[in-house]
């Protein structure tokens, strides 16, 4: 009993001291390792879903080295296509990349100590993947967009307009991205795009997906349908955090 | 050697995978071993699975140590060994943990 409650104490004292941020620099130390370590796996991680088992050492080898040209290709792209898409110039971005994706939510390597902020949005060129939840050190939890806990104000706009078509409520809900909270009244279609509305600490302007299936009228207040994202969240590799 | 395989199970728990193998491995390891190693090694998962996931240090720390204290006081008056029993807390534990910890 007494060995518990001094265990105990300690654990106490440990999250205390993590809140009251005493620990930061320990904590940074021994998290630097780990995060280069999970870095790694992750790579292998996607790696093994991407590259044929049944390839010889040599081809696995040179598919191994052009991942590798290609992710630096890639990052140039995406910091290419990031400039040049239509975003307000006043907001700033950071490159991070993903290093672990569990149950919806990202893990990036950017945290507190590269001034990455909690209920930070992040981005990829001018499509929002979600929202910084958890802050470490070096790493940041991102809630994405396809994450049970995920509840964006949106409009519905059609493609090439700028007016507002609807407004709705985008949720996750078994396996799919719903937009619900939608007026009867109100007019959406298939392929109408859904862009945030700027509420609720998330930037405005920001597209999600286009409109799948409109659910047929029901005698109920709101209108529902189905969302098809712009991006698998499952793939991304970079992504940019706005500050 | 646990500790490496806690590490290792933290490493995969904080990068894609969506089980909490490290509660399950503190719960079945302690298990059949003496209070006070298992209970040292509660904590000292729960700091090993906090830095690998960026969580608050600790917090797992404390939530391993009740879960495992529980299973000591329990095992005081009835068979904690039963593969039925242990199944049973392991799931109760996972659900509690995931309701503190997302």
């Amino acid at each position: 009993m007494r060995r518990f409650l001094f265990l105990l104490f300690l654990s106490l004292f440990l999250i205390l001291a993590d809140k009251k941020n005493w620990l930061t620099s320990p904590k940074s130390l021994l998290e630097r390792p780990l995060l280069w370590a999970e870095e790694i796996i992750f790579t292998a991680f996607r790696q093994t879903e991407e590259i044929s088992p049944v390839a010889g050492d040599e081809r696995q080898q040179l598919t191994v080295s052009q991942n590798d040209l290609s992710s630096c290709r890639e990052e140039n792209e995406k910091m290419r296509k990031l400039l040049g898409a239509p975003l307000p110039p006043q907001w700033k971005f950071m490159d991070a990349r993903v290093i672990g994706l569990v149950s919806g939510q990202l893990r990036i390597n950017k945290g507190q100590s590269e001034g990455v902020k909690d209920g930070a949005n992040v981005i990829y060129e001018n499509i929002l993947v979600g929202k910084v939840v958890s802050l470490g050190v070096h790493d940041a939890w991102v809630q994405t967009v396809s994450s049970a806990e995920s509840k964006i104000p949106v409009v519905v706009k059609k493609i090439g307009s700028s007016g507002i078509q609807a407004r709705g409520l985008l949720v996750w809900q078994g396996n799919e991205l719903i937009l619900d909270r939608v007026l009867q009244s109100e007019d959406i279609q298939k392929g109408d795009l859904i862009v945030t509305a700027g509420e609720a600490d998330w930037l405005p302007e920001l597209l999600i997906g286009t409109i799948a299936e409109v659910s047929p009228k029901t005698p109920e207040v709101y209108q529902k349908a189905k969302v098809e994202p712009l991006i698998d969240y499952g793939k991304l590799r970079i992504v940019f955090v706005v500050r | 050697m646990i500790f490496l395989v806690v590490l290792i199970f933290s490493l995969l728990q904080a990068t894609f995978l969506p089980l909490n193998l490290v509660l399950w491995l503190v719960i079945l390891w302690s298990a059949r071993r003496p209070e006070e190693k298992s209970l040292y090694l509660a904590v000292g998962a729960g700091l090993i699975l906090d830095l690998a996931k960026g969580g608050i240090l600790g917090f797992s720390s404390l939530l391993f140590l009740v879960t495992r204290y529980l299973l000591i006081l329990y095992s005081r008056r009835f068979n904690s060994l039963h593969p039925a029993f242990l199944i049973a807390f392991m799931l109760m534990a996972t659900f509690v943990y995931a309701f503190f910890i997302k």
